[in-house]
């Protein structure tokens, strides 16, 4: 009997043990970030979007992350998105109010991308280790309608992560700063160029001369951002999705036949069958 | 004939069209990110930085938990970070009256590096790490002698930046 006891409370003991040292863990605070395009193009009068995502597979603490903007050129409005709200979180089960935009908790590496993505985050290529999910603050920019085409303004967002539960009299966080540069361009998706020169009449020219000061230049899908080189992280389920007009309809030509390309290879299949099977069964009965 | 080639047409349409739509069903666009940055702060407790109760007339009395080769602070770059970084650090006192001058980091447990944390903005204490680099600060604090009992505090900022940008 008294063996039985021995080996019950042995494990027992086993069970109980790990709980305390999990919770005594070392903390691990893990501040993870991946910036959009940074070079945003973006018409005079509307609005474009540069975005930041957070992510948490090295530490064991949830991440509370606040953004503010710290550096925009006059006039231009910038918003975050979420903004700053109040977040009311429980410490050890005391209640704490936290003042963030978002929070990040410690997520999990797959091996391959995720298939369900949980609303309101999303799946973050990480290179080398795999894929974890993760959130995004988008950005949004609005250039006054008066701002003149090539313009360009640098916008600075400062975020900081803190962690909670830290009791001892120094507390650690971290800081990063995220910048994006916008420049306003032309609405126009055609090419013009006019030279204007002073006392003479404005004229057209097809093809721009190597000395020619270059007024308008020419810039693809306005209104958005626009990768600007391969990357070595790819996000997906990403609302914002290829480049779009300002109205979120794919603009150019090119798009137009890659959207209908498979229903112009469908439609020929099916005209091609339509005349072929006819002929060859023909054939066979002869 | 025709009736062989109006029910081929019917076929082939209840094929394709189902696999025209499947085809213009939108599949979402990867957006492409790039400076990743990962950094991972390890506390050996989970306090933060942890002074205990410390005597007035105190000089640089380290972190309860740091020692030798155990860093207060371990600042680790994650591997999938793909840009060259500095680590800079800052103070700000959030309670008390002890001057920032009494709150001190090094690189090194001898004390051989120490100095005092300043103020906005971070200071560089590390350069050009990468993936994988590791990171020690070891945090101490003076309390000189007449300091007023009470609780004081600080908070500590570590930022990384892309080798090069300013602070």
């Amino acid at each position: 009997m008294k063996k039985l006891y021995l080996l019950a409370l042995a494990a027992l003991l086993l069970i109980v043990l790990p709980l305390p040292v999990q919770a005594d863990e070392p903390a691990k605070y893990n501040f993870a970030s991946a910036q959009g395009a940074k070079e945003l193009r973006i018409v005079p009068g509307e609005e474009g979007s540069g975005y930041i995502y957070f992510y948490n597979i090295d530490g064991n603490r949830i991440t509370h992350v606040s953004l503010e903007v710290s550096q925009a050129p006059s006039g231009w409005e910038v918003t975050i998105e979420p903004p700053l709200s109040d977040t009311h979180v429980l410490v050890n089960e005391m209640p704490v109010t936290v003042v963030e935009n978002l929070y990040v908790e410690p997520w999990e590496l797959y091996p391959d991308e995720p298939g369900d993505v949980p609303e309101g985050m999303v799946s973050i290529k990480v290179p080398t280790r795999g894929y974890t999910l993760g959130k995004q603050a988008r950005i949004l920019i609005s250039v006054p309608e008066d701002t003149p085409l090539g313009t360009t303004g640098t916008m600075n967002i400062a975020a900081e992560a803190f962690w909670l539960g830290q009791s001892g009299s120094a507390a650690i966080k971290q800081a990063r700063d995220f910048t994006f540069n916008v420049t306003a361009v032309s609405g126009s998706t055609e090419y013009t160029e006019t030279i204007v020169s002073e006392g003479e009449e404005p004229e057209t020219a097809g093809t721009p001369e190597p000395s020619a000061p270059v007024v308008e230049p020419a810039q693809p899908t306005p209104g958005t951002e626009e990768p600007e080189k391969p990357a070595s992280s790819v996000i997906e389920s990403e609302p914002s999705g290829p480049p779009l007009s300002p109205e979120g309809e794919s603009e150019t030509g090119e798009n137009i036949i890659m959207d209908w390309l498979p229903v112009i290879i469908a439609g020929v299949v099916v005209i091609l069958g339509a005349i072929l099977i006819p002929v060859l069964v023909s054939r066979r009965r002869r | 004939m025709k009736k062989a080639c109006l029910l081929t047409l019917a076929a082939l349409l209840v094929v394709a069209m189902p696999l025209a739509a499947w085809l213009v069903v939108e599949v979402p666009q990867p957006v492409y990110a790039d400076d990743i940055i990962s950094i991972t702060l390890s506390d050996p407790g989970s306090d933060g930085i942890d002074f205990g109760e410390v005597d007035p007339g105190s000089e640089n009395v380290g972190d309860v938990l740091q020692d030798d080769g155990v860093p207060a602070v371990t600042v680790t770059v994650a591997p999938e970070t793909d840009v060259a970084v500095d680590i800079g650090i800052m103070g700000t006192v959030t309670s008390g009256d002890l001057e920032l001058s009494n709150w001190k980091y090094s690189q090194d447990f001898e004390k051989t590096t120490i100095a005092s944390l300043t103020g906005s903005p971070h200071v560089a204490v590390y350069t050009n790490k990468v993936a994988n680099d590791i990171c020690a600060f070891y945090h101490w604090i003076t309390v000189p002698a007449g300091t007023t009992a009470g609780e004081h505090t600080v908070q500590v900022s570590y930022k990384a930046v892309k080798t090069g940008d300013p602070f």
